[in-house]
């Protein structure tokens, strides 16, 4: 093993690989970045520097010329930053080099790297080191992720907040008044009786109460902020063939349906982006909903269909202007009404008369009249749901930790009607409020789960 | 077979010595007072929130501390009946001389105990396993398996305001060699320190100037084996409280205390503070309860539980006088602090055994706890496992989900001690299920397939559960049209199950008897009423938290490599390394329990074990055979309770 410049400060070797990958995106650029990270990272780093004969400065850029220790053949001129384990994004000793952007240069740098002795990165191995290292927290780790992808303003000011630190600060907060509230029934169940210690139960559960409403306020706050984080969702519902699909492939511009006579062709929901006035939509196509003749797959279809309708943000009621039947069951709101086949012969339907407050639109996908005007209203909708929310103050975002935060809220609710109205035994509270502040600790990471794990990392690309 | 040597008599040299002879080993007891067996060294009580449920638990696995209660109780309660029913448990007060004469006859009457009035002085331990015990006279007593349960006696050291008198409780000499012979053999040992208050003479007492509490009449004894003989007639305890000018008095005396004036070094149990104590920490509570007990039967004394203190003797006399109905109590024993060393029990496994040294046991107050109970029950396992281990048999290893004795021992050993160790309900993730009602069915069946119960018991076991699991079948089967119900009752049209009645607020179990044609469950015990009613009326919630306490039970799966390099672990503070390095838990389960082990740490050793098992580099997936399986969060233990005490008990046990 050759003589690592770095001192003490550094792991042994043997705890650790050193992790390499593109930090970058794919396709030809001015410059990509590649980063090494992992005790050992210097060395390999060093040994692709064919001139340096002394140990390279900290966190300064400096010029290299990069050759394949091998072969001695040239692989690019570029600039590299060394970092010490303590001052580096993973926390562990760091490289990066900052190569020529084309896609053969960065290659067979990345190729260098991998045969002195670095492994590839796997999807998040860089932010989960931070972690690791205790850099970040799970909050920041995501904020990182959101950042990585963020397609929206909201996103970035939601990920900067998440680095900050403030929403775990809050987490934090949250978590010492739930754990003060249970030391003070704790007490009632171990001290009151044989050493004396009064507790107001009453003034207990009306802090819990107040718990539980900030809880229930930063889930309000997150499903607001949603469609600006992670996009606007658009979903066509409507009977079989009234032409759904035809329309989600004439929204895209492409064919991307499959579109047939047969009514309950599509039978799982179809999604794709759809920008829409600079705002990041997901438009999704869903199997018609009927009552007869549904097999068990289309039936499967048609509940996934209602999923994505309830939880839509956007619902277009497809229905088609030569047969205008009305689905058996409508969803809950709809907020756009299309009749389609605006080019055939058109029947009365005087159930949409029902709906005065929906906007009624005729399309044709064939003549393409009508589709101008569904193309602004969504987006002029879309643009109103995106402005919701405030995401300088977001706590949460993100399913995982709007899944955690309300398990976290549900235990408290629980504990506190079931005290409130079936008089539940006190353990059962205390157990409740217990399960809360565990279900917290989830959401900031401080009481980790493999699931939750599995849910943070995969969701970065290679590299960050 | 050579004996199995305990050395100690106290609540858990008896139980390991029963424990032992239970199981066919012969033992030999060693103390230094044969006739000081079970000997009440602080307040004649047993029990209390906690502790009634750890006697219930020694009794369900054969143990003597419940029986001997029974038959010396002048005085029962049953606590925190207004709360719910895992949190309800059972005190008494006993007759200490009854109590001991009792322990004494049951040992002596036993077959296989030989009990030796003399004082062990050393260990013999070749290649690390122990052969023999020396005794203060030279004796020599050769052995295989050694029980340590010497109480506070290890280098034990009376305070008396500032005289000090070596000893282990008052007028009882130390135990001077052995503290030498651990740490010569590598054992850390650590100092601690516990107090208790003056005895009273009951005459000198104006008990008209108190508030009487009559024993209550519904405790159920702890013991649920068939008694012998009658119970003794019950007598009332009497409450005073401190006030102003008793506080006043103490406050002019404080340099006088050895407590504050460094005299004593060993750590004391925060809830189970001294007089002195609780007036300097909780300077804003104007008064403190005093409980005035009877030490006995025919007894001229009292014990007046809450004025545990250090403070010479005529301060102890000016404070006590201070008190309303104590001011002309004549003192007929100081109080006194103890402090003695201790074995930090981090250095024993789950079966209680020595890490450094084979065939060394300890159990009780010696590895950190306070109080009888506790004690009597690690004694009573150390007593089994070295019984165990000398017939080739695998260890007694109770879970956190088996019983308050799994929770104290995985307690002990994975997070060591600073202060005296006491049970509380809050260390119990699976509280709803640890009840005082259900021990016998938690752990008896255990206990009769290992040998601890005799065919008799266990034959009493066996019908128990026969009954309760009868009268469920019959509560679900048995339905009850509308028209048969109490006028008023609301039911739904095609009746409901004696179950579901069963299951609504303000029905007991015997308001049901009638419509059970069968006769079952009127066939039930009364104990084995409540405790189905409990199990019927609560089972929602007991399988709530069984299925949260499950999810957060992977970490007992996780293994931590014994190869793990702890100290290169980034992330993780010097402290935490160090703690980790000397415990070396066995499970990332048992580290998160840890003292000083913070869940940021978890989660960094976790993602840890991860990364390397994605390698290959570890199969460090697996479960955990045998030990420790069953446990939940580390909250239960790591629950702040904020100090509000202001009555304790002082328990010297």
């Amino acid at each position: 093993m050759q003589t690592s410049f770095a001192n003490g400060i550094l792991a042994p070797m043997k705890t650790a690989d050193v992790i390499v990958a593109l930090a970058t995106g794919a396709g030809s650029a001015a410059i990509g970045v590649v980063r090494l990270s992992g005790p050992g990272a210097w060395n390999i780093a060093l040994t692709l520097c064919r001139d340096r004969n002394e140990p390279p400065p900290e966190r300064r850029l400096v010029m290299e010329w990069l050759s394949d220790p091998s072969t001695g053949r040239v692989l690019d001129q570029a600039l590299v930053a060394f970092f010490c384990a303590g001052a580096s994004y993973t926390g562990e000793e760091a490289v990066e080099l900052y190569c020529h952007g084309g896609p053969a240069v960065l290659d067979r740098v990345l190729m260098a790297c991998l045969r002195t002795g670095a492994r590839s990165a796997r999807p998040g191995e860089f932010t989960r080191r931070a972690v690791v290292a205790g850099r970040m927290d799970l909050l920041q780790a995501e904020g990182v992720a959101l950042l990585a992808m963020a397609g929206t303003e909201a996103a970035v000011d939601v990920g900067l907040g998440a680095l900050s630190g403030r929403p775990s600060a809050q987490i934090q907060m949250a978590r010492e008044s739930l754990l003060d509230l249970l030391a003070d029934v704790e007490a009632a169940l171990d001290h009151s009786e044989e050493d004396g210690v009064v507790v107001d139960l009453e003034a207990v559960a009306e802090r819990l109460g107040d718990q539980a409403n900030r809880l229930a306020g930063w889930l309000q706050d997150a499903r607001m902020l949603r469609p600006a984080v992670s996009g606007v969702r658009i979903a066509l519902v409507g009977v079989p063939n009234a032409g759904k699909s035809s329309l989600f492939n004439a929204l895209l511009g492409r064919s991307r349906a499959i579109v047939h006579a047969d009514p309950g062709t599509t039978r799982d929901v179809v999604g794709e982006q759809l920008p829409l006035a600079g705002i990041c939509c997901q438009l999704l196509d869903t199997a018609g909903l009927r009552d007869a003749g549904a097999d068990e797959v289309e039936a499967e279809g048609m509940s996934r269909a209602a999923d994505a309708a309830r939880e839509a943000d956007i619902v277009v009621l497809v229905v088609d202007g030569a047969l205008p039947q009305c689905p058996d069951v409508l969803p809950a709101k709809v907020d756009v009404v299309v009749v389609t086949k605006a080019d055939l012969p058109q029947s009365e339907a005087s159930w949409l008369d029902a709906m005065p407050e929906t906007q009624i639109l005729r399309t044709s996908c064939i003549s393409g009249e009508g589709l101008n005007e569904l193309r602004s209203m969504l987006a002029e909708k879309a643009s109103e749901v995106a402005r919701r929310g405030d995401a300088l103050k977001a706590v949460v975002a993100g399913q995982r930790q709007i899944d955690s935060l309300t398990s976290a809220l549900r235990s408290i609710e629980t504990a506190g009607h079931e005290w409130a109205v079936d008089d539940a035994p006190l353990e059962a509270v205390a157990s409740g409020i217990r399960r809360a502040v565990e279900f917290l600790g989830e959401v900031d990471g401080s009481r980790v789960t493999e699931e939750v794990l599995d849910r943070v990392f995969q969701r970065f690309c290679v590299g960050k | 077979m050579k004996p199995m040597v305990v050395v100690g008599g106290g609540h858990a040299g008896v139980e390991a010595a029963m424990a032992a002879a239970r199981l066919g080993v012969p033992v030999v007891l060693l103390t230094h007072d044969a006739g000081s067996l079970g000997r009440m060294s602080c307040n004649p009580s047993i029990g209390g929130i906690g502790k009634g449920h750890l006697v219930r638990e020694i009794d369900a696995l054969g143990g003597e501390m419940g029986r001997a209660a029974d038959a010396s109780t002048l005085h029962a309660r049953i606590l925190n009946t207004q709360k719910g029913p895992a949190v309800r448990a059972t005190r008494v007060q006993c007759d200490r001389y009854l109590y001991n004469q009792g322990i004494v006859r049951t040992v002596m009457a036993t077959p296989g105990i030989t009990v030796i009035g003399e004082e062990v002085h050393d260990l013999v331990v070749r290649e690390g396993a122990v052969r023999a015990v020396r005794t203060a006279g030279g004796r020599i007593i050769e052995t295989d398996a050694v029980v340590l349960t010497c109480g506070t006696f290890l280098n034990g050291l009376l305070h008396f305001g500032s005289e000090t008198v070596p000893g282990g409780r008052i007028h009882e000499a130390p135990s001077t060699g052995l503290s030498a012979a651990l740490m010569a053999l590598g054992v850390r040992l650590g100092r601690l320190k516990t107090g208790t208050p003056p005895r009273l003479l009951a005459s000198s007492i104006d008990f008209d100037a108190t508030t009487p509490q009559q024993s209550d009449p519904a405790a159920t004894p702890f013991s649920l084996w068939p008694h012998p003989g009658p119970s003794l007639p019950h007598r009332a305890c009497h409450i005073t409280w401190t006030g102003d000018q008793c506080h006043a008095v103490i406050r002019a005396n404080l340099h006088r205390a050895p407590l504050f004036s460094g005299q004593i070094r060993g750590r004391g149990p925060r809830y189970c503070p001294s007089l002195e104590d609780k007036v300097v920490r909780f300077a804003h509570h104007d008064h403190h309860q005093v409980f005035l007990e009877p030490e006995g039967l025919d007894s001229p004394e009292i014990y007046p539980n809450g004025l545990s203190t250090s403070l010479p003797l005529d301060v102890q006399e000016a404070f006590v006088h201070a008190i309303p109905a104590l001011e002309h109590a004549v003192i007929t024993q100081p109080g006194y602090a103890v402090e003695y060393d201790f074995v930090d029990p981090s250095q024993v496994d789950h079966s209680l055994r020595c890490h450094r040294v084979s065939g060394l046991y300890l159990g009780g107050q010696v590895l950190g706890t306070t109080g009888y109970e506790e004690a009597a029950a690690l004694g009573l396992l150390a007593g089994a496992n070295a019984a165990f281990a000398a017939l080739g048999a695998p260890p007694l290893i109770l879970s956190r989900a088996d019983g308050y004795m799994g929770v104290m021992v995985d307690d002990l050993v994975t997070r060591g001690v600073t202060e005296p160790y006491r049970m509380f309900t809050s260390r119990a993730e699976f509280r709803l299920s640890l009840r005082e009602d259900n021990a016998l069915d938690r752990l008896s069946p255990l206990a009769t397939r290992i040998g601890l119960l005799d065919a008799s018991r266990a034959g009493d076991v066996e019908a128990r559960s026969c009954r309760l699991d009868a009268a469920d079948r019959k509560l679900t089967a048995t339905r009850i049209r509308s028209s048969d119900l109490p006028s008023g009752t609301p039911t739904p049209p095609d009746g409901l199950t004696l179950r579901e009645w069963l299951r609504r607020p303000g029905t007991d179990l015997t308001t049901l008897i009638p419509f059970d044609a069968s006769g079952t469950l009127a066939n039930l015990h009364s104990d084995e009423r409540t405790a189905l009613a409990i199990r019927v009326r609560y089972e929602g919630y007991i399988a709530r938290e069984r299925v949260e306490a499950e999810r957060f039970r992977a970490f007992d799966g996780l293994k931590l490599p014994p190869d793990l390099d702890i100290a290169s672990l980034s992330g993780l503070s010097i402290e935490v390394r160090e703690r980790l390095a000397r415990a070396r838990p066995a499970t990332l389960g048992a580290a998160s329990r840890m003292e000083g082990i913070t869940p940021a740490a978890v989660s960094i050793l976790m993602l840890h074990l991860r990364s390397q098992g994605r390698h290959g580099h570890m199969a460090g997936w697996g479960a955990v055979e045998g030990t420790c399986t069953g446990e939940g969060s580390s909250l239960g233990s790591s629950t702040g309770i904020p100090g509000g005490t202001s009555a304790d008990e002082s328990t010297a046990g």
